[in-house]
């Protein structure tokens, strides 16, 4: 085992919420919107309901796996066909970990700072992360206890301040246009749900392994909660047609938010805690990619590769796209697709590959 | 020339360890991951024309994607 450290079922719960609501609050909302309108609320639901079949997944691949990663089972299988998955599923992560760094440059400078060149961007994340990495799984557990209770503070704060403005005729007719319209807007938020698959490579972490089940489903529930809120907030203030042309909907909505004209122009403090959530999924994304490719390699230490890696996401997150819109349209149109196949339909593979059996190395 | 000065930055930050205690896998795989990131940097800084994962992505997946959202 390359990895010492064990975090616990609470501690897994946050990271597994913080990977999928890292950057649930950015453009989510809005294309949730644009698929399914006045019933975009309706979407969470939907997402928990998907994640049921996918937990039963995982869960059994984590128990098939005994106690190692995806990564640390094919290489203890050995052969060029067991990797295979395991290789397609870190590509997949380093693209996913490039995209995220990418939203975030964005989000930041449309946002806030528009002058600032997107690179320096990247390269603060990236180095926040390289060091959190550097210290191992642990010291990412504790950072998620730490940062999503603040995270889901913010995103309550901003909903509870937004309540006066809020109007619940937008929220009907429900399901005016059938069921299809639903479906078709919960298809992004499919995308992102999938990510839970990243519970493959931090499993055997837990120092406690019956506590997996209960983790993933809380931070289920979780995620869903929240949100909830961060997409029925900006649909009960603007409406479905004014949500749907927006491209930050929950940061437009921190923007309005005001307490008795003295709590006002939140939104900075608010971009600044949502700024640590990226970092956690970031950190949990470098991490997979580091502890993934050393075990693939057969390294006997992993921290070695974390600045290489580094440097590539970096790189990497400038290529992914030439601008926002370009990525907004992958993001809403292939990355459902995308996503599922790799984090949903391909984990399948691992159930074609032999146990370790007697002629274990 | 930052990339470069950052790159050997990194080699000097780690490679002496694995250098002393004879990790020659590990000294190789980081070379291998260091040497494409530096590549794939200086290439984008150069503006010479790299292949973006995400066209690629979005091409294999347009017969299904177009089922959806037709435009």
């Amino acid at each position: 085992m390359l990895e010492g450290g064990k975090i616990s079922g609470r501690q897994l719960a946050f990271l597994l919420v913080l990977q999928v609501f890292g950057t649930v609050f950015l453009f989510l909302p809005g294309f949730v919107a644009k698929g399914a309108g006045r019933d975009a609320w309706l979407v969470p639901f939907v997402s928990a309901g998907f994640s049921l079949p996918q937990g039963a997944l995982l869960l059994a691949l984590v128990r098939r796996f005994q106690g190692a990663t995806a990564t640390g089972f094919c290489a203890r299988q050995g052969g060029f066909l067991c990797r295979l998955p395991a290789c397609l599923l870190l590509l997949f992560y380093t693209h996913l970990a490039a995209i995220v760094l990418r939203e975030f440059g964005d989000f930041l400078n449309i946002a806030i700072m528009p002058e600032t060149p997107l690179v320096v961007f990247g390269v603060v994340l990236v180095a926040l992360s390289s060091y959190a990495v550097r210290q191992g799984i642990e010291v990412l557990g504790r950072l998620a206890e730490i940062l999503l209770p603040v995270v889901l503070f913010s995103v309550a704060v901003v909903f509870i301040l937004a309540v006066g403005n809020m109007e619940s005729r937008h929220f009907f007719p429900v399901l005016e246009n059938g069921l299809l319209p639903l479906l078709k807007g919960s298809l992004p938020s499919f995308g992102w749900y999938s990510e839970l698959a990243v519970l493959l490579f931090l499993a055997p972490f837990v120092a406690r392994p019956e506590e997996t089940g209960w983790s993933f489903s809380v931070a289920v529930v979780i995620t869903s909660i929240f949100f909830l809120l961060v997409i029925a907030g900006p649909l009960a203030v603007f409406g479905a047609e004014v949500t749907k042309s927006l491209v930050f909907p929950t940061f437009s909505l921190a923007r309005i938010v005001e307490l008795a004209e003295i709590v006002s122009r939140i939104e900075v403090v608010v971009v600044a805690v949502w700024v640590t959530a990226a970092l956690v999924k970031l950190g949990i994304l470098h991490y997979i990619l580091v502890l993934g490719s050393a075990e693939l390699l057969g390294l006997r230490d992993y921290r070695t590769l974390v600045l290489p890696l580094g440097l590539i996401l970096g790189a990497l997150s400038i290529l992914v796209s030439r601008n926002v819109v370009e990525l907004t349209e992958f993001l809403n149109r292939t990355w459902f697709f995308y996503s599922v196949t790799l984090q949903f339909l391909l984990p399948f593979a691992f159930f074609l590959m032999p146990l370790p059996g007697g002629n274990r190395r | 020339m930052l990339i470069l000065l950052l790159g050997a930055g990194i080699a000097l930050y780690e490679a002496p360890k694995l250098v002393r205690e004879k990790q020659w896998r590990e000294l190789a795989a980081f070379s291998g991951f260091l040497l494409f990131g530096i590549a794939l940097a200086l290439a984008l800084a150069l503006g010479i024309p790299v292949p973006n994962p995400t066209r690629a992505v979005e091409y294999i997946f347009s017969p299904l994607s177009r089922l959806i959202y037709p435009r």
